[in-house]
């Protein structure tokens, strides 16, 4: 069975100490917790301006959003490349191709003029551009950093 | 130039480098590129990547000093270094603040380091 709560209607009065509560914050208690603290307005516009600064922007979340779908994209159009690789180095070693929908649509001896093509045809979107060899490149970072104390 | 000598300890080689999305003029950022020749590749603050909106490319693998090895993503962008423009240059991102600048775009340049002095040069044939 359903209960019916009902809440006395209380007025509360607060008396303040007008230099006190223009230095620091009053804390409100209801029933011996502690419910809301009264601060003075200096002290709350640096709490606004604090919030602002480390709320996370909306436009970040979305460039974070755009990002982790061009990831989807490329991860996809890497695993199509893995899958032609095979036939590519037969017909395309050493070269560079351009991969788009899980298809080869240019190839280059040069990456930047195989760039500027595949850009002009189709806009600024999400492609894979990589070079056919055999062997995987790996770069080397040598450069170790000590962190001062 | 001088050494810089607030960003590195010992002091070492640092230029101002605007970084724009290949063949895109904005949106762009200045930040400061640290000369490294042990650099195979140049590499750009992960956080770039998100503020230009910079779509990925092929991974590649990563090996650090001590051999570690990670594997990264590869992005196309345009690199302003002192009045001189490096169009799709193919750079790695990896979570720090500075900008490394590697063997591939430090090629481009004649750079003279004079230790003693902690000065250098670096300019464009």
């Amino acid at each position: 069975m359903a209960k019916i709560l009902k809440e006395s209607r209380a007025v509360y009065s607060v008396s303040l100490d007008k230099a006190e509560a223009l230095t620091k914050p009053v804390v409100l208690k209801r029933a011996g917790r502690q419910v809301a603290a009264l601060v003075p307005i200096a002290e709350y516009a640096q709490f606004v301006s604090w919030r602002k600064q480390h709320r996370p922007s909306r436009k970040r979340a979305t460039k974070a959003t755009w990002l982790a779908k061009q990831e989807r994209i490329m991860n996809r159009e890497f695993a199509a490349f893995e899958q032609m690789k095979p036939a590519l180095l037969q017909s395309h070693k050493d070269k560079w191709v351009a991969i788009h929908n899980g298809e080869l649509v240019d190839s280059d001896a040069d990456d930047k003029l195989l760039l500027e093509r595949v850009d002009s045809k189709f806009g600024d979107i999400t492609m894979l551009v990589t070079r056919v060899t055999e062997t995987e490149r790996v770069y080397h970072v040598n450069s170790p950093k000590l962190v001062r104390q | 130039m001088k050494y810089n000598t607030r960003l590195l300890h010992p002091p070492g080689t640092v230029v101002n480098v605007t970084i724009r999305p290949t063949r895109r003029a904005n949106p762009h950022r200045t930040l400061q590129g640290e000369l490294d020749t042990g650099a195979d590749i140049t590499i750009i603050p992960e956080s770039i990547t998100i503020d230009l909106e910079l779509a990925p490319n092929e991974p590649v693998l990563m090996y650090g000093y001590d051999e570690e090895e990670s594997e990264r993503a590869t992005y196309r962008v345009d690199l302003e270094i002192l009045g001189y423009t490096l169009r799709a240059v193919r750079v790695v991102a990896a979570p720090r603040a500075t900008l490394l600048l590697g063997r591939d775009v430090l090629a481009h340049f004649i750079i003279t380091l004079d230790g003693k002095a902690q000065t250098f040069e670096m300019v464009d044939p």
